[in-house]
C-alpha cells in the first residue's frame, strides 16, 4: 500500500512536467529530427552529440521522484 | 492476501506430503517488491525439529515457467561453489502438483535486501562492494553448461543485445535516444560473442541479502544463463536511481586480479550502454503492462516516469561522460 501511494504521488507530480512537455514540443521535434538525420547518414559523432542534446532536454522535463520510496514498499 | 496465503500453505503441505514429508506450513508474508513471480515467505514445522524459514516461488503469467526452471538449475549449479545462494529444498519442474505449475522451495537467506548501494552507509558499502565482486569472480568460474539447454540455438539470453532488439519491437516507435543506443551497440558489437561464464543476469544490490557487513545471499536467479561475465560486472554498479557510490575502477581491477583477466574497458562500456537499454526496456514493458490493463500496480505506471532519466544516462555513457 505504501509503495502504491508513493507511486500515485509520483504520477501526479509528473502531470505538471508533462504539461511542460507539450510546450516544448517544437524543440523536442527539432532535436529528434537532428538525431534521425544523423542516424540516416551513419554519422557517429553527430548521432552521439544529437542524442546527448535530446536526452538532456527530455530529462529536464521530468520531475524528481523518490524512487526508493516508490519501489521499497 | 489471507485467503491466498491459506491456500498456498495448504498446497505446500500437500506437495510435501506427496514427497513423504509431513510438515505444517505457516505463511509469514509475501514479497511485494518483486514485479514478477509469486514469492511467499513460509515457516515449515517439520517433526520435532526447530522451524525452517523458507521461500516458496511460483511463476506468474508474465514470468513463465522457464523462470522457475532457470532458478532451479542455477541454484543447483552454484551450490557449494563459494556463491552464497539459498539452498534448494524442494522443486518441481512440471505442473502435476497441488499448485498446478512449476515451483521451488529454498532456504530463506538471513538478513535484509537494501534497495540500492546508496542505502548502505560507508564503510560497510565498500566492504559489501568488494564481496560482491568476489562473489562474481567465484560465480564466473562455474561451468555454465547446465543452463545451456535453456537457450536453444538461434535464441538469445536476457543479457544479450539480440534479446532486447527483438522484444523492443513491441514498443515501436522507440524513443530517439534508445534507437541511437541500439544503433551504436550494433555498430560496436563485440565480434566474439562470449557465453563462457555462468552469469546471474540481474546481479545488483536489490538482489542481495545483507546481514551486518556480510552478503548472505544472492537472490533471483531467473535470468541466469551462459553469457559474457562483463555483463554482470557492468550491471552490478550501474546507476539506477543514483550512482552506486563505490570505487568502480578499483573494483573492476580487483575482479581482474581474482579471475586472472584484464576486463576490457571498451567491452565494459558496451555492456554499460546495453544496461541502460535494458533499463529502458523494463520501463517500457512495465508501463505497457499497466497501460494495457494487464496490471493495476501503480508502481508500473510510475516506472515510465524514470525513462528519460535512463535515456539521459544512456546518452551520457555514449558520449563518454563519467557516471553520475
Amino acid at each position: 500500500m505504501r509503495a502504491q501511494l508513493h507511486s500515485l504521488v509520483a504520477v501526479l507530480d509528473c502531470l505538471g512536467a508533462q504539461r511542460q512537455q507539450h510546450h516544448a514540443h517544437d524543440d523536442l521535434a527539432r532535436l529528434e529530427a537532428e538525431l534521425d538525420a544523423a542516424l540516416a547518414q551513419g554519422d557517429e559523432p553527430a548521432v552521439l552529440a544529437s542524442a546527448r542534446r535530446l536526452a538532456t532536454r527530455q530529462r529536464s522535463l521530468v520531475a524528481a521522484v523518490d524512487w526508493s520510496a516508490v519501489s521499497g514498499g | 492476501m489471507a485467503d491466498t496465503a491459506t491456500e498456498r500453505a495448504a498446497e505446500l503441505e500437500s506437495f510435501l506430503r506427496e514427497r513423504s514429508t509431513a510438515a505444517r506450513v505457516e505463511v509469514t508474508g509475501r514479497a511485494t517488491v518483486g514485479l514478477s513471480q509469486e514469492t511467499w515467505f513460509v515457516r515449515l514445522h517439520l517433526d520435532q525439529r526447530p522451524p525452517t524459514e523458507a521461500v516458496l516461488r511460483l511463476p506468474t503469467q508474465a514470468s513463465g515457467a522457464q523462470a522457475i526452471l532457470a532458478q532451479r538449475i542455477a541454484l543447483q549449479a552454484v551450490a557449494g561453489r563459494g556463491v552464497p545462494a539459498p539452498a534448494l529444498l524442494w522443486f518441481d519442474d512440471g505442473s502435476a502438483n497441488p499448485f498446478g505449475c512449476p515451483l521451488l522451495v529454498m532456504e530463506r537467506a538471513p538478513g535484509t535486501v537494501p534497495v540500492g548501494w546508496r542505502s548502505v552507509d560507508e564503510p560497510i558499502r565498500s566492504k559489501l562492494a568488494v564481496q560482491a565482486v568476489e562473489i562474481l569472480a567465484a560465480l564466473h568460474a562455474i561451468d555454465p553448461a547446465p543452463l545451456a539447454p535453456l537457450i536453444p540455438s538461434g535464441h538469445s539470453a536476457p543479457t544479450e543485445l539480440d534479446w532486447y532488439t527483438r522484444f523492443l519491437r513491441r514498443y515501436e516507435p522507440l524513443p530517439g535516444v534508445l534507437r541511437a543506443g541500439l544503433w551504436w551497440l550494433e555498430r560496436h558489437r563485440p565480434q566474439d560473442a562470449d557465453r563462457s561464464a555462468l552469469v546471474h543476469g540481474d546481479f545488483r544490490m536489490g538482489n542481495l541479502t545483507v546481514a551486518g557487513d556480510r552478503i548472505t545471499g544472492v537472490l533471483d536467479w531467473e535470468m541466469a544463463a551462459p553469457g559474457d561475465p562483463l555483463a554482470d560486472l557492468a550491471w552490478c554498479f550501474i546507476p539506477v536511481w543514483e550512482t552506486a557510490g563505490v570505487d568502480e575502477p578499483a573494483l573492476v581491477a580487483h575482479y581482474g586480479e581474482l579471475t586472472g583477466t584484464v576486463p576490457d574497458p571498451q567491452r565494459l562500456r558496451w555492456h554499460r550502454v546495453l544496461g541502460y537499454v535494458r533499463l529502458a526496456y523494463y520501463m517500457l514493458s512495465a508501463s505497457g503492462a499497466f497501460d494495457s490493463g494487464g496490471s493495476s500496480d501503480l508502481r508500473l505506471a510510475a516506472l515510465r516516469l524514470q525513462l528519460p532519466v535512463h535515456l539521459d544516462r544512456l546518452a551520457a555513457t555514449l558520449a563518454g561522460e563519467p557516471p553520475r
